[in-house]
């Protein structure tokens, strides 16, 4: 079994995460800011891993104490490491729409997580329906660091009644 | 009305008031229904981890709203709103607009 140790990465723990679970047969998604860490190549940094699962917390918490973790509630703590993991509800969605996850291969394992676009999407809702600038500045990092598709968000935001604010997000895009 | 979705009555009057009023917090929601308050904050809790809720804090205290961010908020609010058409006369109080316009401090009641 692969340690949890205090220098470990972001990816490598949503690895071991995702392996044990998927070990199980418990689905999990890596979504939220730590997905943005990854897409932006570091330019965002957080401490918390977030993974919607269609399992119930019973199930998932014995896994989690098998690795060391501590659970209270939905959050997952370490004692060798100041990352910690979130369990969130259910369904896997951006807006009004379903999501399919993408089976992401990194150096420590494969990770389902969000494709970059749905990423954007993610921050972006979060723009529009709680005007909160720093998840336009995450989906911005997204956007400048990978190839995403932009007509998709467009239709994305047109369907929440958002394109006045995805303009913006464009225009900032943009400079 | 919604209990037989929602699993207890408590969840179906937080969600009505919440949608009634846009916000609410626990102690409101306690008062406006004459129920403990450990009660209402274990049903706001449960609807939070769920996503239907969303919080934040004004000042000290904890804000309720119905979570835009929610795959189902367009069809949940749809679902509500048409089963405040349904409440009674009689149990319609809670839900009915409240002052929000402002008053002058000191002004009488």
């Amino acid at each position: 079994m692969r340690r949890i140790r205090a220098d470990i990465g972001r990816m490598e723990l949503a690895a071991i995460v995702a392996d044990t679970l998927r070990a199980h047969d418990v689905d999990a998604v890596l979504v939220g800011g730590s997905v943005v860490a990854f897409y932006s190549n570091g330019k965002y940094v957080t401490d918390d891993l977030d993974f919607v699962s269609h399992k119930p917390l019973k199930t998932i918490a014995p896994l989690m104490e098998r690795l060391g973790f501590q659970m209270n509630g939905n959050t997952a703590v370490h004692p060798a490491t100041k990352l910690y993991v979130q369990f969130c509800a259910p369904p896997l969605a951006i807006g009004r729409q379903p999501v399919v996850s993408v089976a992401l291969e990194t150096a420590h394992g494969t990770v389902e997580t969000l494709a970059p676009t749905d990423c954007v999407l993610d921050r972006l809702m979060h723009y529009y329906h709680w005007n909160d600038e720093q998840a336009l500045e995450q989906a911005l990092l997204v956007a400048r660091s990978q190839k995403i598709d932009l007509r998709r968000i467009r239709d994305v935001s047109k369907s929440e009644g958002k394109l006045e604010a995805f303009e913006q997000f464009r225009a900032r895009l943009r400079k | 009305m919604l209990e037989p979705i929602f699993g207890n009555g408590t969840a179906e009057k937080v969600l009505l008031y919440v949608v009634a009023h846009r916000q609410a917090y626990a102690r409101e929601l306690a008062q406006a229904f004459a129920l403990p308050v450990s009660v209402v904050q274990k049903q706001v809790a449960r609807l939070e981890r769920g996503n239907v809720l969303a919080s934040r804090l004004v000042g000290r205290t904890r804000v309720f709203e119905l979570n835009p961010s929610y795959a189902f908020a367009r069809e949940l609010r749809a679902l509500l709103e048409r089963a405040l058409d349904f409440v009674p006369p009689g149990e319609r109080g809670p839900y009915r607009p409240k002052r929000v316009r402002p008053r002058a401090t000191g002004k009488p009641l």
